[in-house]
């Protein structure tokens, strides 16, 4: 007999993002992902100037700030054939792959590490074989018994200020956590330090996009921060050399506490690489553009498919082939649930026909999530750093092949491996110190183009809406911290006809199509062995290295019993 | 620490009154002399990114929206125990909001003298860019609240500006 365990992270309120799952003898057999909260962007953007979306867009969400703004600003360059110039794309891969870097390593340490990292056990750590420990992983500095004596303290009396928040709710001394005490408390020391590393090292959004978070600095054509050696108001040789020791920053950081904290973490959890494979299906659109001739082929993350997890074929990308249903989600078609709509002609007519809050269960026969099911020639797709380097390595990006290989020979796993919940977190790593590595040719490109008095930041001859035709449509793609993200608009006589944003969260999270194919999520959670049904960590796993975004978007305090909802929207 | 005060506004502005915290300090940026050491941030849908300016703080005032179910455009004011209480509410999720950013703050050594928190009762929390006129008046009064404790603590000098109440 299968029991349905729900797990509404949240809230058992409104929720935000909710699991239900059927388990049946220790494993679950079934599951369902609802995202029970509508967006409504769409509707904001409906009638506006396309040159501005991108200010609302970003507003999606406030953890990924700039992931928006770039798919805005590149899908209406695209829909007016605006090429914009070398050192605006420059600045555009320094303020993604910071915000990639900057956002990776905190979901690594405080969004996922408490999955794997018990605190309660942590303070029963030995200081002095925590450092030993420490010291056989790493050079890092920060190493010493008092060091981590100091740290264990902090703790303690944190614990016993009767105020431990976020602490008190976790699984602790659940049964599936298997790190020493040592280990445990090493990691949470990192988990502290990675909170200084993130604010110092987002300081590059704060000199490239004018402020941080939702920097100001982008435009259609380009960027308007000014790049020119003989200003203080401009990206100058001072802007260059914080831009260099920000890089470094991240280098070390990266290099030495988080790939030596996730291999370290991994070698106690190897069954969790035959846990959580999911679809088997990943997309990415590719990034990072290397030169500005627009070819895919330039991009340093290249675009592709993988289908059926066969690493043999990389297959290629057409917009043309995406669509979303709305069969089991919350929203009205007009020509029919069933139908799969491309993002161009994309409706977004809410119908919600759930059951009145609170309730049990969910009607999962029918609709029951306001996330669409996006598909790829009618396929769920993963998206995200998994789908990234699994494209990077199918296509012989040689730093990926080798970084990959360096974690599987570790590890003592084979490539079948990275199919996995344990694959996802470690393709995160992977990719954060593979984007690490590229910060200073970006650098270095700027400072070269300075030199030689390129210093254009911005294409103007499409600026004026007098120069646009009285239609267009384009889309803009970007591989955000989450996975591939794309924003479609139709101009018509110019202002915004439609737009649609196809979020990473919504193709992984995405309920069951026309087909009743489920979506990344409920497939990655089949066969999840749950060992107490009552405290399910192992759900939270596989969920959590998918990299859920949660923390966006509609907060709220409720005054009556004690809950505050945080719906969510990525 | 630095000694700052720091007024804290939270919500989304593109749903209705759920952005009420953001108005409110939009609105006294716009009313306020500025004063040194007092930090009115617009804290929109952050989470981890507000740590620095809570831990420069030593007295913090958060507005955000809340429901308790009083009539729409109520001013709650949660001080003491209740608002270091509200620390715990959000406690499930791994999900980083303010809650868990005053907690992480804490667990770092951030000791505050105040901590004062803030709540607007919403009526309309829909897709739009406008209040609702009923929060619209209690953002006025919020404006005074804030401003009160402000001054109270001696960081503004005088009862209220002029023409606080009055401005659209």
């Amino acid at each position: 007999m299968s029991q349905r365990i729900v797990l509404d992270p949240v809230t058992r309120i409104e929720g935000h993002l909710r699991i239900e799952a059927d388990v049946d003898g220790g494993q679950i057999g079934e599951a369902w992902v609802s995202g029970t909260m509508f967006r409504g962007m769409e509707i904001v953007l409906r009638g506006r100037d396309p040159r501005e979306a991108w200010l609302f867009t970003q507003r999606i969400c406030g953890v990924c700030t700039t992931v928006h703004a770039i798919a805005s600003v590149r899908a209406v360059e695209d829909a007016l054939g605006v090429m914009i110039p070398p050192n605006a794309r420059l600045m555009r891969n320094l303020i993604m792959a910071s915000q990639l870097i900057q956002d990776h390593v905190v979901h690594f340490y405080a969004l996922h590490a408490l999955d794997w990292v018990d605190v309660s056990s942590a303070l029963q750590a030995d200081p002095s074989q925590t450092a030993a420990l420490a010291q056989s992983i790493s050079d890092w500095p920060s190493a010493s018994s008092a060091y981590f004596a100091g740290v264990q303290q902090k703790v303690k009396s944190f614990v016993e200020s009767g105020q431990p928040g976020f602490l008190a709710s976790a699984y602790w001394g659940h049964p599936a956590y298997r790190l020493p005490p040592e280990a445990n408390l090493m990691a949470l020391a990192h988990y502290l330090e990675a909170l200084d590393f993130q604010r110092e090292f987002i300081k590059v959004h704060a000199l490239l996009g004018g402020k941080n978070p939702h920097t100001q600095t982008f435009l259609v054509g380009g960027q308007s921060y000014p790049v020119d050696p003989n200003s203080q108001n401009a990206l100058n040789a001072d802007g260059l050399a914080f831009l260099r020791s920000k890089a470094q920053e991240a280098i070390d950081f990266v290099s030495r506490v988080y790939v030596p904290d996730l291999l370290a973490v991994a070698s106690f959890y190897k069954d969790w690489a035959a846990i959580g494979g999911g679809v088997g299906n990943f997309l990415c659109y590719g990034d990072y553009p290397m030169d500005d001739s627009g070819d895919p082929a330039s991009l340093l993350l290249p675009r592709g498919r993988i289908v059926g997890k066969d690493l043999g074929v990389v297959l290629p990308v057409d917009q043309s082939q995406i669509a979303e249903y709305a069969t089991h989600s919350w929203y009205q078609y007009s020509g029919g649930d069933e139908t799969a709509l491309h993002p161009w002609r994309g409706e977004t007519t809410p119908r919600y026909v759930g059951p009145k809050p609170p309730y049990e269960h969910l009607e999962v026969e029918g609709k029951y999530s306001w996330l669409k099911a996006p598909r790829y020639e009618d396929m769920p797709m993963e998206v995200g750093p998994l789908a990234r380097m699994l494209v990077a390595y199918a296509s012989g990006v040689p730093r990926v092949r080798e970084l990959v290989e360096v974690v599987l020979k570790h590890l003592q796993v084979g490539p079948e491996a990275l199919f996995s919940t344990l694959g996802r977190t470690a393709a995160r790593g992977i990719e954060t110190l593979f984007l690490c590595e590229q910060l200073n040719t970006w650098i270095d490109q700027l400072a070269s183009n300075m030199a030689n008095g390129d210093l254009r930041i911005h294409a103007g001859e499409k600026w004026d809406p007098q120069t646009w035709p009285a239609e267009a449509e384009g889309c803009g793609w970007h591989e955000a911290p989450r996975g591939a993200l794309g924003h479609w608009v139709r101009i018509k006589d110019g202002e915004i006809a439609n737009y649609q944003a196809v979020v990473p969260t919504t193709w992984n999270a995405s309920p069951r199509d026309a087909k009743g194919q489920p979506g990344p999520y409920e497939a990655a959670l089949v066969g999840t062995p749950i060992a107490d049904s009552t405290r399910p960590i192992e759900i939270l796993r596989t969920i959590h290295s998918f990299d859920p975004c949660i923390a966006c978007a509609v907060h709220l305090l409720d005054g009556r019993d004690r809950e505050i909802s945080r719906l969510l929207i990525g | 620490m630095a000694g700052q005060t720091l007024v804290l506004g939270l919500g989304n502005t593109l749903l209705g009154d759920e952005g009420i915290g953001v108005h409110v300090v939009c609105y006294l940026k716009a009313v306020l002399p500025p004063v040194p050491n007092l930090v009115l941030l617009d804290g929109g849908t952050l989470g981890l990114e507000l740590l620095p300016y809570i831990e420069e703080a030593s007295r913090v005032v958060v507005v955000d929206c809340m429901c308790s179910g009083r009539p729409p455009g109520t001013v709650s004011v949660l001080r003491g125990r209740e608002a270091s209480e509200w620390q715990t509410y959000l406690a499930a999720a791994h999900d980083l909001g303010l809650p868990n950013v005053l907690a992480l703050a804490h667990l770092r050594g951030w000791r505050p003298e105040e901590l004062v928190v803030i709540g607007i009762e919403p009526l309309c929390l829909g897709p739009g860019l406008e209040l609702s006129a009923e929060v619209a008046k209690g953002r006025d009064e919020a404006a005074i609240v804030v401003t009160n404790i402000l001054s109270c603590w001696g960081i503004v000098h005088r009862e209220r500006p002029k023409n606080l109440g009055e401005q659209q």
